[in-house]
């Protein structure tokens, strides 16, 4: 009987003595929603963060103009580093900045041109980074970026996170999470890729792609560079364009998917050759001239013109992403997953570069939409 | 019925092994199996429950030939009094040091991710005097309570499981017949730091009381705990890659953090790591009863309650002796081997003894 | 030296003591009619409600009549006894004795004394002595007439479909109720006195053939070895029959209905009828039947199996919520969704306590409310509910005192406390959260689930009479833990639970399969 009250007077004391050193209000919790780094004026690193005002994100109320009022505004500081940098962003704020919460992040190409490798150390090391947020470059000044009030009074990393969750803007914007950036930059059988956002008319919009080598950014592709690319990782729902040949005109297709099948093929002097084979399929979303009915030969010739479209898309991006030296597209994975043992002793970048695409492209019409 | 004595049914001895081979061995497993095995790593986690079969296998044959007597009691019997002590001795430090070694990682873990501010001492306070309500409870206590969280948490581990496969990259497991060297079995050799938590089969197999069913029950178990195990570390080589899954400290709680339930969840790791934790906890009480009941056998002493409360504190000192993440993770580097030769050899050896020197019941006992 | 007094047995006596009764000593009656009323009135103190009434044949005393008129009928007395006795003297010359009076008399229950203890024990017990000159023996005869409560739905546990009939506090009503409802010739009751001074009835009932007989033993035992001044209700026999009395969990259920009773009995269990309590106990009592209702019974198997998964779900919810709200809002708010965490924390900005403070105070206050509303009458209850409930919730919300997300937490978690079907668990669970409150608040969710790990290990060591607390769940009996969180049909319940080991698994009687006609 004592034994068990001894027990039971260490258990609640156990619960209740020890303190509470991690409780601290959600409202006194300074959470970041979008963080952005820059290349610092005088000293090396801007490091900034977007803030929601305290109290703005209430539902609207009727007769109220508080959900018109701007709802974000934008802290940033400059350090010698980026935890000299986060220091300064705590010196300025009036509560712990609490990063459990961070929608996205926003780097300067001037500072993904730089290593990003001591970024990433710096950022994974915090305990509740979220690890599913996407990555973004942007040309502009990122701090004036963030500071805008969009149209729809959404602040940036909501703004964000919900753009590039839409399985439409997916073609535009590969989803390049942190995580992944993590892996490509770990694992070097890919390049780390990011979506390039710009501001449009007050509001964000994706503007291609940030491709990198390594750990330093090298470039970015276009808009239909991106869809290309997203064509080669099966991402679906794209949209695609075709000139028609002998100036017949435009056909236009929507919720593209492909199935692509990537095969590497080591000759005997060690020459590389990728293999890409691509099935695409998609609908028919606007002819230029109209059709009454797309009869059986129109739909072979608008077929092997989109499959030939895909097929020159396809180059012009691979030759793009060689001379940049930069893989985002993962065919080191695919190289590695065939030749293991070669692949430890080749430099991958320089085989890359080197290597001769061969392309096999073919599109089906699966859709006409609601007229034939 | 309501005469007391201690006995538990092959239901209960299910839910406890599962517990603590899922429990321990999730902690580290990605790591651990990426890090000597490579992109084919997940290969260890298959090859070492085929290692760990015939430690069962011969845990329930002792079972048969000494009835009621843990390995504490028929070591000496084997051995002679003083070498069947000492080596009883030994396999309990070591049961002991396991305990602190997975208390200690989350405590780390749990006080690094979710209380940064609280310190360690006040975290391990809490885990050990958690962990040490329910190995007080005995063996019985243990096991029902393993039996009421299994469900819920078996459909929590699979939820997270397969959640956690978001991002997965074949290419990234290829070639998935990969002969490098000798890579495959010392990754074996490694992994099977998953089945230390058999030590506890050890000691409480006296107590069932469906002996036939004994290598069903415990093969099963580990069977069904090796699976999610071998399915993370799959699924974590397959996301992160072989090189990514190094980079983390805890690849496991990376994982499933990226799992994400939309409009319900943020992220699902936190509920997986409660999960865990209950695992994890139920595993190390496991231990710690397994420690306090061999000492107590060992030394003579009638109750393991009084040891558990003298271990308790010696544990806790030990626990927070170790002064960061890196001498801990060094430490395992040489509990894994160490523990390997204990766990999986001595069991051998004393079977094949006591088979030459004919100790022990020859038929099956009543 | 505080902590000395605490950690130390008191020595002072405990309850289950033998202290007995010095009010009455067993002494032999003598044939002393005058006498022997003397003795019995002074034994008693000569209460205010005792009535002698002298029976006389013009001047010869024939016999003396002795009853407490606040327990006895008295137009039954008249018509029972005094009547035929009067007409038996008026008609014969001969005296009375006893073999005449159990002839004479009406009554269909009728007792002979031969000592004044057990004669007073009788009187109190609401039983008119007949004295008889020249004889050493007091007749008794039963004519209750005291006030009881007719019988009326069940105050705790309503039911939409099932039984309208609630236990009173009388045993004798309350058996009969059992005793329609379970005909067979193998239930057994047994009775038993316990109480110094109170002298309460306690009616055991089970199966012959299907209780398992350890328990039945064991219970007997138990209430053997109670040893009280008085027993004022149920709770009393429950408190002291229970396997642990550390625990806040009851390990002893009680209901007032009787179908649960019989429902109970039929599974094996031990009912426990006392007299003067409306709650009949019943053992042993595991956690899953504190979650069952008759209404599971009556519904079909699909809705049976869904109220029940509603309990369940409010059960965890009414215990885990407040807690996990404090733990997710202020250690851990990494879990919650972007737009709650932003919505929250809006909501909370410029509040004037830390969270644990608001929901520890609100929580309060709705237990106050709570309490108070038990006490007030019923038209007040509705005006105050509405005044004192929503206009107070509103205005503190809109003052700012605390925050709208707070009082749903709050409220929720006190309405989906009522899903649970018994009081007694429901009033436990109460305990249990303040438990798992502070524990969060102290670490997060790891604090969670460190005091959840706690509870469970604490339920998970309780016993009822030898059955695990947690079972069917540990140890693990498969086809009754599926039964446990729904309700197999009949079709497919022809065992009896093996949960409480009773003798006969087999239920009598066959059920046809749903698909047949």
């Amino acid at each position: 009987m004592h034994l068990k009250k001894w027990l039971i007077a260490i258990l609640v004391l156990s619960m209740i003595l020890p303190g509470c050193w991690d409780i601290e209000e959600l409202s006194s919790r300074s959470m970041p929603n979008v963080l952005f780094l820059d290349k610092g004026n005088s000293e090396k690193v801007k490091f900034g963060a977007v803030f929601f005002v305290p109290g703005s994100l209430l539902p609207p109320v009727v007769g109220t103009t508080q959900q018109f009022e701007k709802r974000n505004f934008v802290i940033s500081v400059e350090g010698k580093d980026l935890t000299d940098g986060w220091n300064n962003l705590r010196a300025v704020t009036t509560s712990s900045v609490f990063f459990g919460q961070l929608r996205a992040i926003v780097i300067s190409d001037e500072f993904a041109r730089m290593n990003i490798d001591n970024f990433l150390d710096f950022v994974g090391r915090f305990p509740r980074m979220p690890l599913n947020i996407p990555v973004l470059v942007t040309k502009s000044d990122p701090e004036k970026l963030m500071d805008i009030k969009n149209k729809l009074n959404i602040i940036p990393g909501n703004y964000i996170s919900l753009q590039l969750e839409s399985p439409y803007a997916k073609p535009q914007a590969i989803p390049g999470s942190l995580w992944e950036v993590f892996a490509a930059v770990d694992n070097k059988t890919f390049d780390p890729f990011m979506p390039l956002i710009e501001e449009y008319k007050e509001n964000y919009r994706i503007a291609g792609m940030a491709v990198f080598s390594g750990s330093r950014m090298v470039g970015t592709i276009s808009v239909e560079e991106t869809e290309t690319a997203a064509l080669i990782k099966e991402i679906p729902n794209s949209l695609l364009t075709v000139k028609l040949a002998d100036n017949q005109g435009l056909a236009s297709f929507r919720d593209i998917s492909s199935s692509t099948k990537v095969t590497p093929k080591l000759d005997n002097n060690g020459i590389l050759t990728l293999r890409i084979q691509m099935n695409v399929k998609g609908g028919v979303s606007e002819l230029i001239p109209r059709k009454q009915t797309i009869t059986l030969q129109d739909k072979q010739r608008l077929e092997s013109e989109a499959a030939a479209s895909i097929k020159k898309r396809i180059g012009k991006l691979m030759s793009n992403l060689q001379s940049q030296g930069s893989d985002p597209l993962g065919f080191g994975e695919k190289f590695k997953s065939v030749y293991p043992q070669v692949w430890k002793t080749v430099n991958w970048h320089q085989t890359y570069q080197s290597a001769k695409i061969d392309i096999d492209t073919r599109f089906t019409i699966d859709q006409t939409g609601m007229f034939r | 019925m309501l005469k007391e004595k201690t006995g538990i049914g092959p239901g209960l001895l299910f839910c406890l092994v599962f517990s603590s081979v899922f429990g321990f061995g999730v902690m580290n497993a990605p790591y651990i199996a990426a890090k000597y095995g490579g992109p084919n790593g997940y290969w260890g986690v298959i090859l070492a429950f085929f290692l760990a079969l015939p430690v069962m296998l011969i845990t329930v044959k002792m079972g048969k030939k000494f009835p009621n007597k843990s390995i504490i009691e028929y070591l000496p019997l084997i051995f002679g009094r003083f070498i069947g002590k000492t080596l009883g001795f030994i396999l309990l430090i070591l049961v002991l040091i396991t305990a602190v070694w997975g208390t200690r990682t989350i405590t780390d873990l749990f006080s690094e991710f979710f209380l940064p501010r609280t310190p360690v001492w006040a975290v391990t306070l809490m885990i050990i005097i958690t962990v040490g309500f329910v190995a007080h409870k005995g063996v019985e206590g243990i096991t029902r309570v393993a039996a009421f969280i299994f469900p819920v948490a078996l459909v929590f581990i699979f939820m997270a499981v397969t959640m956690s496969f978001q991002g997965f990259n074949i290419e990234r497991v290829q070639p998935v017949f990969l002969i490098d060297g000798l890579k495959i079995p010392y990754n074996t050799i490694q992994m099977f730091y998953c089945f230390f938590p058999l030590a506890t089969v050890f000691m409480i197999y006296p107590y069932l009381t469906e002996k036939q069913k004994g290598l069903k029950t415990v093969a099963g178990a580990a069977f069904l705990a090796i699976i999610p195990i071998f399915i993370m570390v799959f699924s974590a080589i397959g996301i992160y890659g072989d090189k990514g899954v190094l980079r983390y400290g805890w690849p496991m709680l990376q994982m499933t953090t990226q799992a994400k339930l939309p409009y319900i969840f943020q992220s699902f790791g936190l509920f997986f790591a409660v999960t865990w934790y209950s695992q994890i906890a139920l595993s190390l009480a496991g231990l710690y009863y397994t420690s306090a009941q061999g000492f107590s056998e060992l030394i003579g002493a009638s109750n393991y309650k009084w040891l558990l409360l003298v271990l308790l504190p010696v544990s806790y000192v030990l626990v927070l002796l170790v002064p960061g993440l890196i001498e801990l993770r060094n430490i395992f580097n040489y509990l894994r081997i160490i523990g390997f030769g204990i766990i999986f050899t001595w069991p051998l050896i004393t079977w094949l003894i006591s088979l030459i020197i004919k100790t022990g019941e020859l038929k099956h006992a009543s | 030296m505080f902590f000395d007094k605490f950690f130390k047995s008191s020595k002072k006596v405990r309850p289950n003591e033998k202290v007995r009764s010095t009010a009455l000593r067993r002494k032999n009656l003598s044939a002393d009619m005058n006498k022997n009323t003397v003795q019995i009135k002074r034994s008693i103190g000569n209460p205010a409600d005792l009535v002698i009434r002298n029976i006389n044949d013009e001047d010869k005393p024939m016999m003396v009549l002795m009853y407490l008129h606040s327990l006895v009928d008295i137009n039954q007395l008249g018509s029972q006894v005094i009547e035929p006795v009067n007409g038996y003297i008026n008609t014969s010359k001969h005296g009375i004795n006893p073999g005449i009076l159990q002839r004479l008399l009406k009554s269909s229950e009728i007792m002979e004394y031969n000592d004044i203890h057990s004669a007073a024990e009788g009187l109190l017990n609401g039983q008119t002595l007949i004295v008889l000159p020249d004889s050493e023996k007091i007749t008794a005869v039963s004519i209750p007439g005291f006030v009881k409560r007719p019988i009326e739905d069940s105050v705790t546990e309503k039911v939409i479909r099932g039984s309208r009939e609630g236990f009173t506090e009388t045993a004798a009503d309350n058996l009969s109720l059992i005793r329609r409802w379970i005909k067979d010739p193998n239930l057994r009751v047994e009775s038993k006195i316990i109480g110094e001074r109170t002298k309460t009835n306690v009616y055991t009932l089970y199966l012959n053939d299907v209780a398992n007989p350890d328990v039945v033993k064991e219970l007997r035992k138990r209430l053997e070895q109670i040893k009280i001044d008085g027993i004022v209700d149920s709770g009393y026999i429950s408190e002291l029959i229970t396997d642990s009395r550390v625990t806040f969990f009851p390990l002893v259920q009680d209901t007032e209905r009787p179908d649960k009773v019989a429902a109970a009995i039929l599974e094996g269990r031990v009912a426990i009828l006392v007299d003067k309590s409306p709650f009949a106990l019943i053992v042993p009592a595991t956690s899953n039947e504190f979650y069952q209702t008759p209404e599971d019974f009556s519904f079909n198997y699909w809705i049976g199996t869904f109220l029940r998964l509603i309990r369940f779900i409010g059960t965890a919810t009414s215990i885990y919520l407040p807690a996990l709200y404090l733990a997710v809002v202020t250690v851990n708010p990494e879990l919650m969704p972007p737009y709650l965490v932003q919505l929250i924390a809006s909501g909370r900005s410029h509040m004037p306590f830390p969270l644990v403070i608001e929901l520890g105070i609100t929580l309060l206050i709705f237990e106050i409310f709570r309490e108070a509303s038990v006490r007030l009458p019923g038209n007040i209850n509705v005006i105050l509910g509405i005044g004192g409930g929503i206009v107070m919730g509103q205005g503190a919300i809109q003052a700012g005192m605390v925050g709208g997300v707070t009082v749903i937490v709050v409220v929720f978690t006190a309405l989906a406390s009522f899903s649970t079907a018994n009081p007694s668990k429901e009033q436990a669970w109460r305990l249990a959260r303040y438990f798992l409150l502070f524990a969060a608040g102290a670490f997060g969710l790891l604090g969670l689930a460190s005091a959840g790990l706690i509870i469970l290990a604490h339920m998970g060591s309780l016993k009822s009479f030898g059955v695990s607390y947690l079972e069917p769940f540990a140890p693990p009996l498969t086809v009754d833990s599926v039964d446990a969180f729904g309700r197999l049909p009949w079709w497919a319940s022809f065992r009896r639970p093996p949960t409480y080991r009773p003798q006969q698994e087999d239920r009598l009687g066959t059920t046809e399969g749903e698909d047949e006609a």
